[in-house]
């Protein structure tokens, strides 16, 4: 298994959890759209479309950011290091990786640590829909062990490559010029 | 050496610089501020806990759902080829007046530029399609390039404007209230715009040469505006619905959602591509905002918890100057920052320190807000270090970076203008909001 095999299998699967993250925005459109609709022609109360709403929201997060970050499409400030050589853009990389790594499994340790105590004191959400805390928190958890493997990846690019800002860049432009793309092919 | 509280706000406000100008994406570097600031200054790895909270509970809320649903609903209007139906429509209205494509793309940036909430990829999509469109036509810099940055100023202040919720959302004040708040001050900035645009034409001709359009007969023009007023009809029915208190903002953006899809349907350009790409847009900017608050909170849990916050509310009650300089200080704070970092980086970091001495000032927290919504798009325009100035340079390489600086001047001033009467006349921001009180 090389390095890239590794690096496309995991893109895939983080694309995969954004996939996903992207139907609950639809769905949820959906079931708040019906909530209103019901609440003022029918007189029906669904107080889980609010929680869900909630909920789905951080699992939204976590599980597109993972793949947000593997395209470098978390806002950064690239002034400074842009009129850097490659070889100086290339040590700093190394370096924010290896602390971002620490940060995110410092994060996964802790958010773990309460995840794992919401399940075994059976904590519930404090609400009139009663679910098991566990459930919506575990987002946050799984989210940043995700983050820690992707920085862990990042790493490697910066490991690998001699020019790895310039790799990320064109990674982080390709789905950008996207929408005029796809406008003019549909207007047309 | 001053009081401990200084040092440490210049010890987190140095890690931060530190952490940004590093590359580091910028929620990655407040999380690490925040776990370094708590385990030193709070006492060990038990009070990381505090995080751990705060990272379910900042985005676990149903105020921010504006966020991915409005970008989602902009960027199917855009995908779907209506955005474009709406510009045509705005066209034919504008019909045969001087600057005429330079007033259409103000009016399209208006009624869907940077409904990405992100004016950077609104102004690389729209400086990519309509100046070269308008360069054909013979339009100069002046007022091609002018036109396309003074669209992403409207589009932050006039609903959907995402990155107000996202604001509203930081300065803990209410969405609802700041989408209304920046109706009128948009309006009245589209209105500038529109005269600065004619004006300029009708004066130099040769910088928007008339071009032989078709003339549009008022059957046309009739026939145009059907076309389009459903679409119309949208925008004004997500921003009456939050108006009129019939819906929350997260509300009015589910149904905007539910009501683009079945327009594009009826319009025969509900695509799958449309639908697949839109959503994926919508995942990767709320995941980054999302996550950004998540850090920004953190950070705001710190000041406070160490000290920072109320030290410094104190010590600039203090000082005794008058409010509105307090508020020209902190606006030019937010121009100082726009010449190295972003729009939402910018907000992330002065909000949570700016809130506090807004309120301790008494100063109506959705007028500060609105002014800084107005600031944070000027910063991004203004020579030599604005971000969307560089933007625009990146998608067209063949403009001198001179020709972009004399391009936004007028905008600039223009805004400048706009903060200026928001100052003397708060009203035409506290206005709106206060009709929807009872």
């Amino acid at each position: 298994m090389t390095f890239e095999t590794l690096y496309r299998a995991f893109e895939r699967f983080t694309a995969a959890l954004a996939a996903l993250a992207a139907f609950m925005i639809l769905a949820m459109s959906a079931w708040i759209t019906y909530d209103v609709l019901t609440r003022y022609f029918f007189d029906m109360a669904s107080p889980w479309a609010f929680d869900l709403s909630e909920y789905a929201l951080v699992w939204i997060t976590f599980l597109a950011a993972p793949w947000v970050l593997m395209r470098d499409r978390h806002v950064r400030i690239e002034i400074l290091i842009e009129v850097l050589p490659p070889a100086v853009q290339r040590s700093l990389g190394i370096l924010v990786s290896l602390v971002a790594i620490a940060v995110c499994a410092i994060l996964t340790w802790r958010t773990g640590i309460a995840a794992v105590e919401y399940y075994e004191r059976g904590v519930m959400m404090p609400r009139i829909w009663r679910i098991p805390r566990v459930w919506p928190y575990s987002a946050v958890p799984i989210g940043c062990a995700l983050l820690t493997v992707v920085f862990a990846f990042r790493l490697g690019l910066y490991l690998r490559s001699a020019d790895p800002e310039a790799l990320l860049r064109t990674r982080a432009s390709a789905d950008q010029q996207a929408p005029a793309a796809d406008a003019e092919k549909d207007a047309g | 050496m001053g009081p401990e509280w200084v040092q440490d706000l210049a010890f987190f406000f140095g890690l931060l610089l530190l952490m940004m100008l590093s590359g580091m994406p910028v929620a990655f570097g407040f999380l690490t501020l925040n776990i370094v600031g708590l385990y030193f200054f709070l006492g060990g790895a038990g009070s990381l806990s505090l995080l751990a909270t705060s990272s379910f509970s900042s985005i676990g809320q149903f105020a921010l759902i504006p966020i991915p649903l409005f970008i989602l609903m902009g960027d199917l209007l855009m995908r779907t080829g209506l955005a474009n139906k709406t510009v045509e429509a705005v066209d034919h209205w504008v019909g045969r007046v001087p600057g005429r494509l330079s007033l259409s793309s103000v009016g399209g940036g208006t009624l869907f530029g940077a409904l990405s909430g992100a004016s950077m990829a609104s102004v690389a999509v729209l400086g990519s399609t309509l100046v070269p469109e308008m360069t054909k036509r013979g339009y100069k810099p002046a007022m091609s390039v002018s036109s396309i940055l003074a669209g992403g100023g409207l589009a932050v202040l006039i609903p959907p404007s995402a990155l107000g919720v996202l604001l509203g959302a930081l300065a803990k004040v209410s969405i609802a209230e700041l989408l209304i708040a920046g109706i009128l001050p948009g309006i009245l900035l589209a209105v500038m715009y529109f005269g600065y645009f004619a004006l300029r034409a009708t004066l130099q001709p040769e910088l928007a040469p008339p071009y032989d359009a078709p003339p549009t007969s008022l059957g046309q023009k009739l026939y145009a505006l059907l076309t389009v007023a459903p679409l119309l009809s949208l925008i004004v029915v997500v921003t009456g619905f939050i108006f009129l208190g019939i819906a929350t903002p997260s509300e009015s953006a589910a149904m905007g959602v539910m009501a683009t899809l079945a327009l594009a349907a009826c319009y025969g350009r509900l695509t799958w591509q449309a639908v697949r790409s839109s959503l994926m847009a919508s995942v990767t900017t709320t995941a980054m905002m999302l996550l950004v608050i998540v850090g920004s909170t953190g950070f705001s849990q710190l000041l406070a918890a160490t000290g920072a916050t109320s030290a410094l509310v104190s010590t600039v009650s203090e000082l005794d100057l008058a409010p509105i300089i307090m508020v020209l200080i902190m606006q030019l704070i937010v121009l100082l920052l726009g010449c190295f970092i972003d729009t939402i980086s910018i907000m992330l970091v002065s909000i949570p320190v700016f809130m506090p001495i807004v309120q301790a000032l008494g100063l109506d927290p959705i007028w500060f807000s609105i002014l800084i919504l107005v600031q944070l798009e000027l910063a991004g325009i203004t020579p030599p270090f604005g971000v969307l100035l560089f933007v625009m340079k990146g998608v067209q390489q063949h403009l001198r970076i001179s020709e972009i600086y004399r391009a936004a001047l007028p905008i600039v001033i223009i805004q400048i203008v706009l903060v200026a009467l928001l100052m003397l006349f708060p009203e035409i921001v506290t206005l709106l909001p206060s009709l929807t009180k009872p």
